[in-house]
């Protein structure tokens, strides 16, 4: 089974998701992703790649009951697919093969 | 805390798609009351408002790829015409013009209201995307007539600045739409939103033909009388353009007045509003007519547009709530002062008429201010809309 092709911030974001858990909603996520990039992201940013990756069927949303704290507004609650998974284990292989060739690029 | 109702209304005009605009929103206002608490208001705000430019790129792109074929076809279109129409517009009325200026000034008119037109036609959400897109396309387009337009002189250093301007400009008419939009929305939401009542469309298109119908109706009666007059004596002779501001001018300050109408509950407000929108009619009038500063031609009246600029953002800002508009008020005497000041300073018109007119625009605004403030002890307003709730612990 072909997996669609990911950039690197949707890869953050995937990761970010499937690392959240009851806290992947956009804050959480912009949160998790600007921490582990080293650079803060607009929200806007975050969502457009949120909603992207839930048209590529790799993640699945829904809302939440309006909440005091979010000035009554409803938060969007997102959780990987059986395909986001999957897209984030093929990843992970790539990379891991990448890394099996052993270049020389020095400490991380 | 309360969010930027301006940042946040900005914001809302980008967001295409419905389900995300109380996931982004909510999520910003989250945020920002953290913020708030752990930095104070002040950086709070500011980390809001950079988050809304920085996001604005990424929602207009998300905007432009979400489009169907259909619709991309039907957006190019709407923003080729419109764009065609400020570029004759500005052609017809600024280009035959010795100064730069007027050129200015002109597109600058034009851009705003091509801006305005296409986000209030945009028939679904985010209705600043395409009059941001004019305000792109205005960039090259203003490059190129600059240079065909320029007419030579000290100013032309202000035609270098003409691609921002005029972007700032569409994106502001669009703004001024899109608030507007969102506080007719707000207005008619009880029927609005209520899944039960069927004609919904209908009634709210409805509201807005009654909105429409007695300012144009006005418009047509008084624009009658000198296009009768021009039948029979010279003295009068009035050009396409005038009947087009002056309609324009006797409608808009009539949708306002019929938005001031139903928004308030009291002969206070009304009154209040009344006198605020007779004061700035009349500002516009007696400006595009003879000039508060010498005559009409001198350059420095354009800064009394200035003020009305004040009064009306400064309206929307405040949802045109009794309070709110104590404070636009009282801040559209003060740009008004302000101008008169800065007029007796530079020289500019005879000192009598400056200070006579600044003294008597100045007192008409406070005495509007004055009017709104009795309105809002008297609990007037009762204003409906949506209003997002404070925050549980908000301060």
């Amino acid at each position: 089974m072909n997996t669609p092709e990911l950039g690197k911030l949707q890869l953050s974001v995937l990761m970010a998701v499937a690392t959240l858990d009851d806290e992947a909603y956009g804050l959480g996520v912009r949160r998790e992703v600007s921490e582990v990039r080293g650079r803060e992201y607009s929200v806007g940013a975050i969502y457009t790649t949120l909603s992207r990756l839930e048209e590529k069927g790799l993640l699945e949303s829904w809302e939440t009951p309006p909440r005091p704290e979010r000035g009554g507004r409803s938060r969007r609650q997102y959780e990987l697919t059986a395909a986001g998974r999957t897209a984030l284990r093929e990843a992970r292989r790539v990379a891991a093969r990448l890394w099996d060739l052993e270049p020389g690029v020095g400490p991380a | 805390m309360r969010e930027s109702r301006i940042a946040e209304s900005l914001l809302r005009g980008f967001i295409s798609d419905p389900h995300l605009e109380d996931a982004i929103l909510g999520d910003l206002a989250e945020e920002q009351h953290q913020r708030a608490e752990s930095s104070g208001a002040g950086p709070a705000r500011a980390w809001y408002r950079r988050q809304v430019v920085r996001s604005v790129p990424h929602l207009l792109r998300h905007w432009w790829l979400q489009q169907t074929p259909g619709q991309t076809v039907r957006t190019v279109a709407r923003v080729t015409f419109t764009l065609v129409l400020v570029m004759s517009g500005t052609v017809a009325f600024g280009g035959t013009s010795p100064d730069t200026v007027t050129l200015l000034v002109a597109g600058g008119l034009w851009a705003a209201a091509g801006g305005f037109s296409l986000a209030w036609t945009t028939p679904s959400g985010a209705p600043m995307c395409p009059a941001t897109l004019l305000g792109l396309s205005l960039i090259p387009a203003s490059v190129a007539a600059s240079g065909l337009l320029a007419p030579p002189g000290p100013t032309t250093w202000l035609l270098a600045l003409a691609p921002t301007i005029l972007l700032a400009l569409s994106i502001s008419g669009g703004m001024v739409a899109a608030m507007l939009r969102s506080t007719l929305s707000a207005h008619n939401s009880p029927s609005a939103t209520d899944p039960s009542t069927p004609g919904k469309t209908m009634k709210t298109t409805g509201s807005t033909l009654r909105l429409l119908a007695r300012p144009i109706l006005a418009a047509a009666t008084l624009l009658m009388v000198p296009l009768v007059a021009m039948q029979f004596t010279a003295e009068v002779n009035w050009t396409l353009f005038d009947f087009v501001v002056m309609g324009t001018l006797i409608v808009g300050t009539g949708v306002t007045f019929e938005l001031a109408l139903r928004k308030g509950d009291t002969i206070g407000y009304r009154a209040a509003a009344g006198v605020a929108l007779a004061s700035a009619f009349l500002l516009v009038w007696v400006n595009l007519a003879v000039g508060i500063m010498g005559s009409s031609a001198h350059e420095a009246n354009v800064l009394y547009f200035g003020v009305l600029a004040v009064g009306g953002v400064g309206s929307l800002v405040a949802r045109f709530h009794p309070r709110g508009m104590v404070r636009a008020m009282v801040a559209t005497a003060l740009a008004h002062t302000g101008v008169g000041v800065t007029a007796l300073i530079a020289g500019w018109g005879s000192p009598v008429h400056v200070v006579g007119l600044t003294v008597m625009f100045a007192l008409l605004f406070l005495a509007s201010a004055w009017l709104f403030q009795s309105a809002a002890d008297q609990g007037a307003g009762g204003l409906g809309g949506r209003r997002a709730q404070p925050c549980a612990s908000g301060s």
